[in-house]
């Protein structure tokens, strides 16, 4: 017993050990054990790569949704004007950047995820009759940048509307 | 080679107090329990049937063979349950079983409850999923294998099990340990490997981004050299952190340094979960250790005292 549980243990931290220096980033991607570890990572992120905040945390997203009321009452909500999907606190808050960073990393996921956040808002507004989602990526200048007053790179990355019939 | 294997069988099979594991647990289920009260607010928003994201589509977007929400709301849909009924139901029976965690009782049957409740809370939420709650995750896993319930628990006291050194206890204490240095090598490496860390302007786009901003310091951008000492502190504390919190006493000032630096992440950007679970994750790991230095530190210092004191 006490042999196959130092066993597993050292699989374990094999495991994560591969994973997070990127030596079985090939393997991830073949069918055959794709499933597998996608399914141990469930149980304890053992083929996780921690490394965050790197490389690139400067990069953030904007989210602007637009709701029509009428032809004349239009409601923006943007993350760049304190827009915070109405969260009670900072921590829930949070949980929108990495919202972001994941929707924009597919066009199916975006899909999904804008109608299901439009779906939302409809149901917060139900006199809404059309809603704009908009996902822009924002880049700030370096600090030299910044000082030769350079300006924030913004880049529109997806744009849909939804409209009730 | 043989005095390599016998240090290394060494560091896996002596025997260690199992006090560090209670810490663990306490810590772990504390933290567990402040992050459920400050989702509260927010629970249906984000686990609804009808929240940001719609069960039909997180379901979609899942594996299939993840346990969602929905799974377990079709169970409770039998006993006349509604959705919403089961989303609150979920959250207390977190609440409770967290609870039953913190306090020891019955360590294991309530470790595997929290670990599976969170589970299905992860499975649900992918898109909203975050450091955080991966690391908290990884602690309830190991709460749920390791003997978490040999110390500072009710188990203890009622007698079903006993603070006893054992090599289960060693083996989890050093897998705890492990894991944290394999994490932060790995942070720390990359980080390295990006020039925008070496100069300082990941740190200064972070600080000054609206995500996270939470004072004015634009200014840093006339002072380079800040964000650069700061972003090579970073790099340092985290790369080497496996090499810092395993020598007594450089641990001390390691450990310090760390919290430091998670509280600065708190504090600056925002992320006072993340970096209360990274400082809960390393004192566990090391802040026994830690503390055992400094008391050891104390009496060579008050030894010392003694013995100038004895010359004069």
């Amino acid at each position: 017993m006490k042999k196959i549980i130092y066993s597993l243990a050292f699989v374990h931290l094999l495991l994560i050990s591969l994973s997070v220096f990127h030596l079985i980033d090939g393997v991830l991607k073949t069918k055959i054990l794709a499933e597998p570890l996608a399914f141990i990572s469930t149980l304890n992120y053992s083929v996780w790569r921690y490394g965050f905040f790197s490389p690139d945390v400067g990069k953030t997203m904007e989210v602007e949704i637009l709701i029509y009321k009428d032809s004349t009452n239009v409601m923006k909500y943007s993350t760049v004007e304190d827009f915070e999907f109405f969260t009670a606190n900072q921590e829930a808050a949070n949980r929108f950047y990495g919202f972001k960073a994941h929707t924009a990393a597919d066009t199916t996921f975006l899909d999904l995820c804008s109608l299901s956040a439009a779906t939302r808002m409809l149901n917060l507004h139900p006199e809404a009759w059309r809603i704009d989602y908009t996902l822009r990526s924002i880049r700030y200048p370096t600090m030299a940048g910044y000082r030769q007053q350079d300006t924030v790179a913004i880049t529109p990355l997806y744009t849909t509307a939804f409209e009730l019939y | 080679m043989k005095l390599l294997t016998n240090k290394i069988s060494d560091f896996f099979t002596t025997p260690l107090s199992p006090k560090p594991l209670g810490i663990f647990r306490i810590l772990i289920a504390s933290f567990a329990l402040l992050q459920a009260a400050l989702w509260y607010p927010d629970w249906h928003a984000f686990f609804g049937q009808e929240g940001w994201i719609q069960w039909e589509i997180s379901e979609a977007l899942n594996e299939s063979w993840r346990l969602h929400l929905a799974d377990v709301f079709h169970l409770f849909e039998q006993i006349g349950l509604s959705a919403s009924q089961t989303v609150e139901i979920i959250f207390w029976l977190y609440v409770g079983s967290t609870i039953g965690l913190l306090v020891g009782w019955y360590t294991r049957v309530w470790a595997i409850l929290s670990w599976a409740i969170h589970y299905v809370l992860l499975s649900t939420i992918t898109t909203f999923v975050y450091g955080v709650d991966i690391f908290l995750h990884i602690s309830m896993f190991y709460l749920m294998v390791m003997p978490a319930g040999k110390a500072l628990s009710l188990d203890v006291r009622q007698g079903r099990t006993d603070s006893s050194p054992t090599w289960g206890v060693t083996l989890s204490i050093r897998v705890l340990q492990l894991h944290m240095c394999l994490a932060y090598l790995s942070a720390g490496f990359e980080k390295m490997l990006a020039v925008d860390w070496w100069n300082g302007n990941v740190l200064w786009r972070s600080l000054v981004q609206p995500e996270f901003r939470q004072f004015d310091l634009t200014f840093l951008a006339d002072y380079p050299l800040i964000a650069m000492v700061l972003s090579w502190f970073t790099m340092i504390f985290e790369t080497f952190y496996f090499i810092g919190m395993y020598i007594p006493r450089v641990r001390v000032f390691w450990l310090a340094g760390m919290i430091g630096l998670h509280l600065g992440i708190g504090m600056f950007l925002g992320l006072w979960l993340f970096g209360l679970i990274m400082i809960v994750l390393s004192v566990s790991a090391f802040g026994y250790y830690a503390w055992q230095d400094v008391k050891a530190m104390r009496t060579v210092k008050e030894k010392e005292e003694e013995g100038e004191m004895a010359l004069a």
